[in-house]
This record gives structure tokens, sequence and C-alpha cells, in this order.
């Protein structure tokens, strides 16, 4: 129940799209949320698997312009080399998280404060960085084709994206390492007195994370084709809306990313109703920062009830 | 004298599984000392609590001072004249010895500035060796004992409770604390003592009353005749409430686990061996060591020692070591250590076995479903599925469980804490019969209990602790539970105890390190750090350029410092109580957004006014918000003022989507006004962060935020209204920020909704170089000011000096790490290296070790 219940919830919105803003639930709407629902949902399982282990990240809109910045570098332009650019990219990404991860997991610094502050130098480093690069810089032509492209009507990203939660959850689900994840995550006292290695663990959150904000940068990098510094600006606050809309725990251990995800579809198709009724994107935040309020007190009331 | 000074009448108290108090009624006379005796679990500590108010009753009265206590309320019975001495549990050991007794005062008793003095009178009347001025922290534990009951006496109680009291005191201790007792009683105060040790009992009470089981057994005189073993007859002796597995009669084999001259803080020279199919168990009162030193084997305490399992060195560094030379242990703290509460019953019972049903390199449901079900049918776990989270079970079954995990993980030697603690008395046995079943035939077990029933019903061999060492072995016949008891009840060796306080051991270049920077106890050592970082960064950027010691940059930087001291000052408030406020960026914004439309452009005098007003006015209600959801919704703080960011953010931009709407001159330029040389900010900032520094470090008020901000239960239990204080913390840091972007709004003087997005990191940074710590109630006003200063000067040096806007970015965000890192990170980092260089050690030692089992 607690990891349907943003399912029930976005059918919920689709039925009063149905009703009262008949545009809402068209095709051609609902091929244009589905890249930024994919690109929330990417950034917002990363941010789950940190929140999972006890934490909190800020730090995503710098992870994901500085992938989306060294793949630009990288690639050299429109006929660059796509496969070196995207690994470098995401090379990059894991060098923060395990910066973060240092930090955080080994030298106990609090959560929120490293990662706002590490996100402050990468944006600075990716500010100076972009200085050296062309103003007008885009992507390979290859990614920007795979970027626009759609398979049997959706949207390539959103493809990626379900294979990402597919790859998340079963690591989760069905591995050694993911059940071990899971109980440092329930109670890391307890997992380090039955022998498991924590802290390998807390900083492989931030690490893993990074390379989901990694991806997301090449993804959504070659859906916009010239990305500015702006691409991560808006992902600082909705990917911790939709973790914890998706009943992420914040005390830790458990998660379902399947849940991440539809909560990832909810935000972006109730941010699409909004623009269809004429409300500015800013409700979006105020509507983030409520969604946050919920789903923690939600969370709470889940925990409470058993 | 023989009036009743406290009186409980047939009080009743049922916990889930088990009746703690039984129809209990007891009287304590003016100016005699009642003594409790009981074994752990009697219903001791129930009784204190709820003569102390701390616990409401099932059914019965309390009256204190022939006063009716109407409800549970701890304050109420403190006002009746009623006062606990809990093991020092309402100290802050932060704070100075002057400052805990200061804050058990009445309000208004005594002036804040007499504090020293008044307090040093109080200590020099019972001869403590120790100034006033000294931290309670750097304090022996029996001398924090003391200061905990001084501080009871201080509003002259008519009864007071004591509990186990000489628990950390010495032979000399105990004597001063009777004289102390005595002194009391001559003056007429009732006192209810509550004590494991015999001896102390015989000499000091008037009357002692015995305890069995939740029922009163007797309340008898103390008399020349009463013996020692009388007693303890009186207080055991209850009868077998079921059977216990039969026992091992084992010949001599070669030991499994043997433990050689194993010391560490609580603990000295623990040397046993334990047996194949052998349980052999830990006696003693609570605190002599027992449970350190088990948890020591498996490094959850450090301790040094030679340690074998199986003819193997054990390498005692951490858990998951001890693991893989086959020492497991269980924690006493099921919640806590020992359980995963919201992971379910299957998760938490396989989680160590994981590797047996891998194939392919997933896990295979099915077979874990089996094992699972195996594991739930040997330990009798009853549970609806095994998906239900553990939290939703019995404490029985959750011991089960969590033993099941334990025995099945493949150890030789399990190491267990009070297998049977919280677990109803039904279950007790099966967990028992489960313990003695699962012991391989090549396997030990250790158990460690205060029940000294329990190790005699289960236990082989019983190994009995005081003061940290093994004085006495039981074997044979000579397991039972008078004998266990007796023969630490009757130990008299009080003069061994260690003095040591227990500071984490830091090596001296830490301490020092520490000492010096972010959350240094003595309050000028930040800003003497900041003043030597403000002279080299100048001094730098004055070698390089002419320009930066002109006046108009000066006065520039003097300007820019006054929106981030505000806001740094903002942040202090919050975190002083322990809290954190990331949304104060935000809704710096949003002042200056609200400030475009309330206080605009050629607007009349009094309406800037009202506009001021109502600018503040928000930030009340933004402050209130925040404080009430992180208080009394407990959602997490840093999530709700996340969320709050989120949502001034958004206001902000509907008001100015773009930047836009002039803001009054008038005011703007009032605030930007200058007396002389200087902008008139300066003298507010520093009029502002003196008047909160006087609050703060002299006055009552400020230490009560300091005292929940170090310790919240014990700003509690002194009577401090703390989410009062907490809320107030989170409104005064949602005004000031309302005040720092109303400078804010001076400098940009239009409506720009996203200005005060990079204060949120900057007022933490710089709260921190000014010595606040993130862990609560450190922390000064001009701290946060200097600090905030040198974050806009190392801004403006980087412009100066020509660098790119991306490095005073990176330079904000590498003084954030670097602040916090100084403060707690450096301890840390030596904490890492000394158990990596442990392990290091270890494998040089015993690397060649073969077969280690995992």
């Amino acid at each position: 129940m607690r990891f349907l219940a943003i399912w029930v919830a976005l059918a919920a919105i689709m039925l009063l799209g149905a009703l009262f803003l008949p545009r809402s639930i068209h095709l051609s709407s609902l091929q244009s949320i589905f890249p930024f629902a994919a690109f929330l949902a990417i950034a917002a399982m990363g941010q789950s698997l940190v929140i999972m282990a006890r934490g909190i990240d800020l730090s995503v809109p710098a992870i994901v312009t500085l992938s989306s910045t060294v793949l630009l570098g990288v690639s050299g332009g429109s006929e660059g080399n796509v496969a070196l650019a995207v690994i470098i990219a995401i090379a990059a990404s894991v060098v923060v998280g395990l910066v973060n991860g240092f930090f955080i997991a080994v030298l106990r610094l609090n959560a929120l404060i490293v990662t706002l502050a590490v996100g402050a130098i990468v944006g600075g480093l990716t500010l100076g960085y972009r200085q050296t690069l062309q103003a007008e810089a885009t992507v390979p032509q290859a990614l920007a084709d795979f970027g626009g492209a759609r398979l049997l009507g959706i949207s390539n990203a959103f493809w990626i994206a379900l294979l990402v939660t597919a790859i998340v959850t079963l690591v989760l689900r069905k591995t050694l390492i993911g059940r071990n994840f899971e109980a440092v995550g329930a109670n890391p006292q307890a997992a380090r007195t039955a022998g498991i290695e924590v802290m390998r663990y807390q900083v492989s959150a931030y690490v893993c994370a990074a390379v989901l904000y990694g991806i997301m940068g090449v993804l959504i990098s070659g859906f916009i084709r010239n990305p500015t510094l702006e691409v991560g600006g808006p992902y600082l606050l909705a990917p911790i809306a939709a973790a914890v809309l998706g009943a992420t725990s914040i005390n830790g251990g458990i998660g379902s990313m399947f849940a991440v995800l539809g909560a990832a579809l909810f935000l972006t198709q109730l941010g699409q109703q909004l623009r269809l009724m004429g409300l500015d994107t800013s409700y979006q935040m105020i509507i983030q920062g409520v969604a946050i309020a919920i789903g923690m007190w939600l969370s709470g009331f889940w925990e409470r009830r058993s | 004298m023989d009036q009743i000074v406290l009186k409980l009448v047939s009080v009743s108290k049922t916990y889930p599984g088990v009746r703690a108090l039984d129809d209990f009624s007891i009287e304590c006379l003016s100016g005699e000392v009642h003594a409790i005796l009981g074994e752990n679990g009697s219903g001791k500590s129930t009784l204190m609590k709820i003569a102390s108010g701390t616990v409401t009753p099932d059914s019965g009265t309390v009256e204190i001072d022939g006063k009716l206590l109407t409800s549970a309320d701890a304050r109420l019975a403190h006002e009746l004249g009623l006062y606990t001495v809990y093991q020092d549990d309402s100290l802050v050991r932060e704070l100075t010895v002057a400052q805990n007794l200061y804050l058990g005062t009445k309000k208004g008793e005594i002036p804040y500035g007499q504090m020293d003095a008044w307090a040093q009178g109080k200590l020099d009347a019972f001869e403590m060796p120790f100034p006033a001025t000294t931290i309670l922290g750097d304090l022996t534990p029996a001398h924090r004992q003391f200061v905990e009951i001084i501080k009871g006496l201080l509003n002259e109680p008519r009864v007071l409770l004591l509990d186990e009291p000489t628990s950390t005191l010495d032979m000399a201790g105990v004597a001063k604390l009777m004289a102390m007792i005595r002194t009391l009683t001559a003056r007429g105060t009732g006192v209810l003592y509550v004590s494991h040790r015999l001896p102390e009992i015989l000499d000091l009470a008037d009357r002692v009353t015995i305890l069995r089981d939740g029922v009163q057994r007797g309340t008898f005189p103390v008399t020349e005749t009463l013996s020692e073993n009388e007693l303890v007859s009186l207080m055991i002796g209850r009868d077998l409430e079921g059977e216990y597995p039969d026992k091992l009669d084992h010949g001599t084999q070669t030991p499994v686990l043997s433990v050689r001259n194993l010391s560490g803080e609580h603990f000295h020279e623990i040397s046993f061996d334990a047996y194949p199919g052998e349980i052999l168990g830990f006696a003693g009162a609570e605190g002599n060591g027992q449970r350190e030193a088990l948890r020591a084997l498996v490094g959850l305490e450090t301790a040094q020692g030679d340690i074998q399992c199986n003819g193997r060195q054990v390498n005692h560094n951490a858990p998951r070591d001890a693991l893989q030379s086959g020492v497991l242990f269980l924690s006493s703290d099921r919640v806590g250590e020992a359980i995963f509460p919201e992971l379910g019953v299957r998760k938490n019972m396989m989680l160590t076995r994981l590797s047996d049903v891998v194939s392919g390199g997933f896990l295979s449901a099915s077979r874990e479903e089996a094992e699972a079900q195996a594991m739930r049918q040997d330990f009798g776990v009853v549970t609806a599925s095994l998906d239900t989270p553990i939290n939703g079970l019995s404490g029985g079954n959750q011991q089960k469980a969590a033993l099941a995990r334990s025995f099945r993980t493949g150890a030789r030697a399990v190491l267990i804490d009070e297998p049977t603690q919280g677990v109803d008395a039904g279950a007790r046995f099966e967990i028992y019969r489960a313990i003695r079943e699962n012991i391989q035939d090549d396997g030990t077990c250790v158990i460690n209990s205060s029940d000294a029933q329990e190790l005699a019903g289960i236990c082989d061999r019983v190994l009995v602790f005081s003061r940290g060492r093994i004085v006495a072995e039981l074997t044979g016949d000579d397991v039972e539970e008078e004998k266990i008891v007796s023969s630490f009840l009757t130990t008299r060796d009080a003069n061994k105890v260690r003095e040591t306080n227990d500071k984490p051991a830091l090596t001296s270049f830490g301490t020092a390190i520490q000492s010096l920077f972010g959350g240094s106890v003595t309050w000028w050592v930040p800003l003497v750090f900041l003043t030597i970082l403000t002279l080299v960064v100048g001094g730098y950027a004055a070698s390089q350029s002419d320009a930066f010691l002109s006046k108009i940059n000066f006065r520039h930087i003097l300007l820019a410092v006054a929106p981030a001291a505000m806001v740094a000052m903002a942040q202090l408030h919050v975190l002083l109580v322990r809290g954190l406020d990331v949304s104060v960026g935000s809704m710096m914004s949003l002042t200056v957004v609200a400030a475009s439309f309330l206080i605009a452009f050629q607007a009349p005098i009094s309406s800037i006014f009202l506009g001021i007003g109502a600018c503040l006015l928000i930030g009340v209600v933004v402050g209130l918000i925040n404080g009430v959801l992180v208080r009394y919704a407990k959602i997490n703080a840093i999530i709700t003022t996340i969320a709050m960011l989120s949502v001034l953010q958004g206001l902000a931009l509907i008001g100015r989507p773009t930047p836009g709407g002039l803001i009054s001159q008038v005011f703007t330029e009032f605030l930007r006004s200058r007396v002389g040389f200087l902008p008139i900010s300066v003298f507010f900032l520093i009029a502002f962060a003196v008047v909160n520094d006087i609050w703060l470090h002299r006055t009552r008020s400020g230490l009560e935020a300091k005292a929940i901000g170090f310790r919240e239960e014990a700003a509690r239990r002194n009577g401090v209204r703390v989410d009062l204080v907490q809320i107030r913390a989170y409104v005064l840091a949602a005004v000031i920020a309302t005040l720092a972007g109303f400078f804010l709004s001076s400098e940009v003087g239009v409506g720009h909704p996203t200005i005060g997005a990079n204060f949120a990191l900057a007022s933490i940074a710089a709260a921190v170089l000014g010595g606040a710590s993130l862990a609560g109630g450190r922390g000064s006003f001009g701290g946060a000011l200097f600090g905030a200063f040198f974050f806009t000067l190392t801004i403006n040096v980087i412009s100066i000096l020509g660098l790119s806007a991306s490095v005073g970015v990176i330079a904000s965000g590498i003084m954030t790490l670097l602040a916090v890192f100084l403060y707690t990170g450096f301890s840390e980092l030596e904490k890492v290296l000394a158990s990596l260089r442990r392990r290091r050690i270890f494998r040089k030692n015993y690397g060649a070790q073969k077969g280690q089992e995992t």
C-alpha cells in the first residue's frame, strides 16, 4: 500500500484532468511530459538511494551540470565521440559522489552542508571549465538524435528511466548487496554489529546516486542539444519531493524505485496540468514544498501504523 | 519528626506483558532513610518513576508532603517538594558546575552575575575539592554524582529520591555521601534510597522495604540483628515459574573461546575460557563492567588483550573482524543495535545468511523462504507472516528472531547481552530452550544478564564482576540464584574504583586542533583564528592590489557584510538549539520581493512603516510554521526547512517572476546612510551582536537555550520548556532573516526573486567559522558577525584580484567544508585512521592464519 499510494494519486489527477482539462490527457501532452518525467525519475532515484542511507543530497544540480558540461567539452561538438564523452561525463560525476561520500560517511560531517558546499565547489569548477568552451556548443549529433527520438511513441529517455528502475530494483531486492544496503539504512548500528561494512555502503550510496545524476545529465543534454549551465538548476528540490512522495523513508532503509518513478510522473503531470490551467511555473515550487511536507508526514504515518 | 513526607497508596502499573508494580504502598517519614531493596526487574525503577511524577500509575495515589500529586508531572512533584537524583541525568556536561547548579534554581532566585560565587558557596558547604567554574564533563563520575546530589538539595526538598547513588563512588565518596544524607535527615528531609549494596543499607537506613516481582514483601526496621543473609533471602526466593533446560555435564576439553588480560576503560585484566557446548554467565550489579567486557570481545568497546577462538587470534577491532574469527555478539539494546525495526521478519532473520541462498548471483526467493520458515519453526517465532515488520512483533518474538539470526550465522562463540530483557515471562523459557538447543557441539555461548535467577537457570558456570574485575567464579551446584546475588551484593572492595573521566581519548594533536578551532569551549579562540585568517587574506590582497585598501572598497565590504552577518546570526539562533534552517536564504529573497510591493518606490513614510511591519509579520508566520512542523509534527528539521525553502522561493517568483519593482529610496538610502566614514549598518550589526551575546551568555534564558542544544533531556528535567524555546528559535531565525532581507533590499533596490539563494550556505559557514557547533549549544553572535565579515572579505578580495566569479563560488564552498571539518572532522579522521592502524597491525601479526571463517 505504502508504495502504491502514489500511483493511485497519479490515477486520480489523470482522472480529474480527463474531467476538467481534457487537453492534459491528450496523447501529445502525455508524450511531451515523458522525457521530463524521465529526467526527474532518474535524479529522484539517486536522491532516494541517498535518503535510504539516511542522508540528503543537495549537490544534484551541480553534478547534472557537470556531467552535461563535461560531455560537451570532451565530445567537442557535433561530430564528437559519444561513447568516450558519456563515459568521462559519468566518471566525473562519480568523483563528486566519492568526495561527498568521503566527507559524510567517513568523516561523519553533516550531509546537508557537505553536499551544498561540494555543490558550490563543483558549480564553480564547472563554470570555470565552461568558459574555456565554445559559447554555443552542442552535443554530438548521434546523442541529439537519440535524445529526441521515440520508441513505440515513448521518449527514449523514458525507456532509459524504466531500464534504470528495473536494474536498481533488481539490485536492491535480489542481491546480497541490495539487502545489506537496506539493512545499513534501516539501522546502521545493528548492521555494524551484525558484521556489515557500514561505511562502504554509505559511500556507495553517494557514488551510485552520482552515477544516476551523471546519466541524467547526459540524457537531458541529448534532449536539449545545446545545454547551458542552467541545465541542472531545477533539480535541487524536485528529486527530494519525488523521493519522499515515493514513500522513501527518511529514517532510512525503505524505498521503492517503482514508487519513485510514479512520483516523478505524478509531479511532472501535475506541473503540466497547472501550466495548461495557465498558472505560472513558480506555483510548481510551492507544490513541491507542500509535497515534501505531505510526503514526510505520510512516511511517518506508514511507520506509526506498522 | 514523624510527619509523612511521601506516601504511595495501592499503586499499580502494568506494562505490556509485565505487571511492574502490584498494589504497592509505602510511607516515608520526615527525617527517615527508607531503603528499597529488590533485584533488577523487581519494579524499583517503576516505583521511582511513579513517585517522581514521570510515569502515570494505572491506579493508586501519590502524596508528597501531605499534598496529592494530581497528575504525573515531574515539575509539579518538584514544586510539592520531591526531588529525584538521577545518575547524572539532569546535568549538562558541556556547561560549568555553577551553570548546572544554577539551572536547578527557581527563576529569579539568584541573579545571573552572582552565579559563580553562589555556586562556590554551595560546593564549599559540602567540602567539594573542585571549583564551581570547572566544566562538568571534566569531573570524575563520582564528582558529577555529588554535583547532582547538591543540585537536588538546592530547593530544600521535603523528600529526596536517590537511585543507586553510590554506583560511581569510591569508599571515601560513599562515606561523604552518607554524611550528607545524615545532615539532611537531621533537618527533617525524608530520603527514599534505592541501592543494590547491602552493607550501605544496613549502615544508613532506618527501615527497608523489600520489593519482589512488583509486589511488596514487607517493611522491616533495620536493627543490629538484621543480617545480610536474611535480606538476601527475603529479596529473592521467588518461585521458579517454569522449567529450565537441562544443563551440560562437560569434562575438560579445549576451550572454544579463550580470553587473556582484556582491559578497557570499564574493566580490567579479564581472563576466562569458554568450553564447547557450555553456557557461561556474566553476573554483577549494573555498571560493574560486565557489559563493556562482553562488547569489547567484538570491538564495540576499545580494549587491549588477547582473545582466541578455536585456537585462532580474534581481531577485536570491529564486529565484522570478530565475526570472521567466529565470534558474534547480540546486543541488549534490541531496537538500537540488534534488529532492523521497519524491515520484515524474514529480512531480519536472513540478513547474515543471505550468501547461503544466492544462486547465480541473485537471491533465490524460494530457498530464502524455506530457510526462513525453518528458522521460524526452530526458534518458535510467532508472526502473522514473514513479511510483517519486526517492530509489529512482541518483544519475545523479536528476540527469538534476533537469536535465530545470531545462532545461524555460523559463529563458534555467540555472545548474548541480556537475552530476555523486555520479554514476557512465557517467552523467556522458550528463549532459554532455544539457546540451549542451538549451541553447536563445537560452539560456546557467553551470556551477560542482570537477572541472577536467569543466570542460575541456564548457565553452566558464572563469572561474577565487581568494579570491572572478575571477583568470583561459580561452578556446578554453586550456580544458584542466592549464591550469585550474595557474591556481588556483599562485595566491599569499593576502594578499587579507578578515577577516570570518560572523555574520548584523542591524541594530543587532535585535542589541540579541536580546541583551536570552531567548537572551542573558549569563546575567543575562534575569534583569534578568524583575526589571523582575516589578516592573511587582507594582507595578501593589499600587497596585490591598491584598490583593496581604498576607502570606497572598504565601505563596499562593510555594506555587503550587513545581510550576510544578519543571516548568520539568524542561523545561529537555530544552531544553538541543535536545529538547522535552510530556508533563511529564500526568506531573504521573499523579503526583498515583498519589500518591492509593501515598501514601494515613493511610498509615504507611514506606509513604509506599515510595510516593514508586514514583512516582519511574514517572518513570524514562516518561523512559526517551521517551528511547529519540527517540534509538533516531528518532521525532521532539514526536510521541513527544505520544504519551506521551496514554498518561499515559489512565492517570491510568483511575486516577481523577473527582477523588477523599485523599492522605496527613502528606505534603502536610510539603510545605506553613513555616520562619518562608516555605514550605519555597522553600528547596528555590532549593537545587535552585543545584545544577542549578552542574552546568550549572561541570562538564564540564554543558558537554557544552550542547555537544550547540548542535551535536550537534561534541560527538560530541569524544567526548561523545550518546545517553546525551540519554536522561538525558528521564529527568531525567520525574523532576523527578514531583517537581513531588508539590508539586501537596500543593496539591490528592486524586487529580485532569487537574490538570497546563496545565503543559506553562507549563513551556516559564517556561524560555524565564528565558533558555532552543528551539534548545538556552542557559538557566539560576535563570532557569527566576524565569520560573515571574513566571508564577505574573501569574496571581495577574489573580485578585486580580478579572479573569475567561479573562484568566489568555489572559495565559499571550500570555506564551508573547512569550517565544519575543523570542528568535527578531525576527531573522526583520527578514529578512522586508528582503526585502520589496528587492523594493519593485526594483519601483520596474525595475517598468516589460514582458513578464516566468514
